[in-house]
């Protein structure tokens, strides 16, 4: 860790924490942008492809990134002292006792003394403006310091500026890819337009209808 | 009776408002659902009204969707297009039922895996964080005098959060074989019908009621146990029976206490009612005021907003007080009965 002139530790204080955690969870949040951009892009070339591929897109975002970041993010606190977030704004987590936390020593942290912190709207993340060593109710309970390793604000707001502009373009990009796909339009809007309609079992179905048209829309 | 009640209750009301750093363990326990209840069962009262009006307004919007789509879909495709709808349909998307049962076989398994992972991994967090907190509550209520830090009772308790999770599950494991039993001794009397279904009713009742009080003695053991584990370093089996001892000995005493907890719980239930019923108030007069004036609503916005945080906060805070002020009197309790050695094994 590093230290200041004066041969003492500097401590995080809690903005800087605050950025770092946002910057981590926006790093973590970038997969679910690129999920939708590929969704936009390569999987909705008709209704069921779009439903099933959305399903599968929600199946990750809910369940598989959430398992993933729980198994990583402690294993990222163990071994190089704390997550993207924090890697990037130059921060660490460091033991009262020893320079660095055990997997076990991270999974508690992150997962079990941070319901202490976040119970009553955060409450125990005001304790870091409170504290001289800047230690919220989860670094108190898990006797862990954020301290700063080396001064990383320049890289993390890059990191951060870049990670939000990547975020909005994919969004964008994504919303124009399915403006223009009318296919999926025409698909999604007969799809609600027969699911609103009662009885949609009793619908005709090709093989009753002679429409005289052929089943491929053409615009 | 051996207990002294009124040191017992003075002693839990000072150590409860002394010791602000235990607030931080009972925090814990009633975000994860443990004891106090009100915090972790938050319900806005208005919630319902709320919900029902969401569903009005969501069918508002999906009724809206559809005219919308039906204009959309008259507006931009041809009469003959729209007339083969229900034909395109049929091969390009089909119904509902089709797409569900078109789901691909491994999007359901990884759902449910991921799922099933995801809640084992919370039930975890749930009861290991539970036992740790009680662990470590239980630690700083003892050793109170000595003003341990966070990271020390803590530290503490999970030392002996283990053995606490082995006693924790005796009345979780006893609650599933007394299901599964009753459903084995009691289905064929049922299924049987007739005089034999009303003897099998009339034993089950019976049965609950046996059943019932076996867990009373069970869950006042362990309870009793959780703090012999904590205050004097046993393993889970002989503080079973530590709790149990004491349980049996103490009968007068822990029932006595047990009421007054419960008479405390409701007292805090009912000045949360109260505090429901007066901050609802003021949040009925402020709708009632935008209704009357809409500008108001600016003003009223905030004013909402801070009632419902402090609602929340408020519910939160007692909860946690509660837990606090219930764990100590069991704590001093147990060391009042068992402190001078007079409950020999």
């Amino acid at each position: 860790m590093s230290n200041n002139n004066n041969g003492q530790v500097q401590y995080a204080g809690f903005w800087t924490r605050w950025f770092a955690e946002f910057t981590d969870i926006a790093i973590w949040w970038s997969l679910c942008f690129i999920g939708v951009f590929l969704l936009s892009r390569f999987g909705s070339g008709s209704a069921v492809d779009f439903i099933y591929n959305a399903l599968w897109l929600a199946v990750c975002v809910i369940f598989i990134f959430p398992l993933v970041r729980t198994v990583i993010h402690p294993l990222l606190i163990s071994s190089l002292g704390g997550g993207l977030g924090k890697l990037v704004f130059g921060l660490q987590i460091v033991r009262g006792d020893g320079p660095k936390l055990t997997y076990k020593n991270g999974l508690f942290r992150e997962y079990l003394a941070k319901i202490a912190s976040n119970a009553l709207f955060g409450l125990g993340y005001y304790w870091i403006f409170r504290t001289e060593k800047k230690q919220g109710w989860h670094d108190s309970l898990a006797d862990t310091y954020v301290v700063k390793k080396h001064n990383g604000i320049i890289t993390g707001f890059a990191v951060l500026t870049i990670m939000l502009i990547t975020e909005f373009s994919l969004v964008y990009v994504s919303a124009a890819n399915f403006a223009k796909n009318d296919t999926l339009k025409y698909d999604l809007t007969t799809l609600v337009t027969q699911i609103s309609q009662e009885g949609a079992d009793e619908l005709p179905v090709l093989e009753d209808v002679d429409t005289g048209v052929s089943p491929v829309v053409d615009y | 009776m051996k207990a002294d009640f009124g040191r017992i209750l003075s002693e839990a009301i000072r150590i409860t408002r002394t010791n602000k750093r235990l607030w931080v363990f009972a925090f814990v326990l009633a975000a994860l659902g443990y004891g106090g209840g009100s915090y972790s069962s938050f319900s806005n009262p208005g919630d319902l009204f709320n919900r029902d009006k969401e569903e009005v307004q969501q069918n508002k919007y999906y009724n809206t969707g559809v005219e919308k789509s039906q204009d959309i879909t008259s507006k931009f495709l041809p009469a003959q297009a729209l007339s083969a709808t229900p034909a395109v349909l049929s091969t390009t998307t089909s119904t509902i039922l089709t797409l569900l049962k078109g789901v691909p076989v491994a999007l359901v398994i990884v759902l449910v895996l991921a799922a099933l992972a995801l809640v084992s991994f919370g039930f975890a967090i749930s009861y290991y964080g539970t036992s740790w907190a009680q662990s470590s509550l239980i630690r700083g209520v003892d050793k109170e005098s000595e003003t341990p830090s966070l990271y020390q009772m803590s530290d503490f308790g999970k030392k002996h959060t283990g053995e606490v999770i082995k006693i924790r599950l005796i009345p979780l494991v006893a609650t599933l074989l007394f299901f599964a039993l009753s459903t084995l001794i009691f289905l064929p009397f049922l299924l049987i019908g007739g005089a034999a279904m009303v003897i099998g009713v009339i034993l089950l009742i019976l049965w609950f009621i046996v059943a019932l009080l076996l867990m009373l003695v069970l869950s006042a053991s362990v309870g009793l146990g959780v703090i012999a584990i904590n205050i004097e370093g046993l393993k889970w089996k002989p503080a079973l029976k530590k709790g149990f001892h004491v349980f049996k000995t103490y009968f007068v005493d822990v029932v006595i206490l047990a009421v007054i907890n419960c008479c405390s719980g409701c007292l805090v239930g009912i000045a949360l009612i109260i505090i429901t019923f007066v901050l609802g108030l003021v949040g009925l007069l402020t709708i009632l005021g935008v209704v009357a004036v809409p500008p108001f609503v600016v003003i009223a916005g905030p004013i909402v907003f801070l009632l419902v945080i402090g609602y929340i906060a408020l519910s939160a805070l007692f909860s946690a007080v509660l837990i606090v002020f219930q764990q100590a009197t069991w704590i001093l309790l147990y060391k009042q009965l068992v402190g001078d050695q007079n409950v020999k094994q």
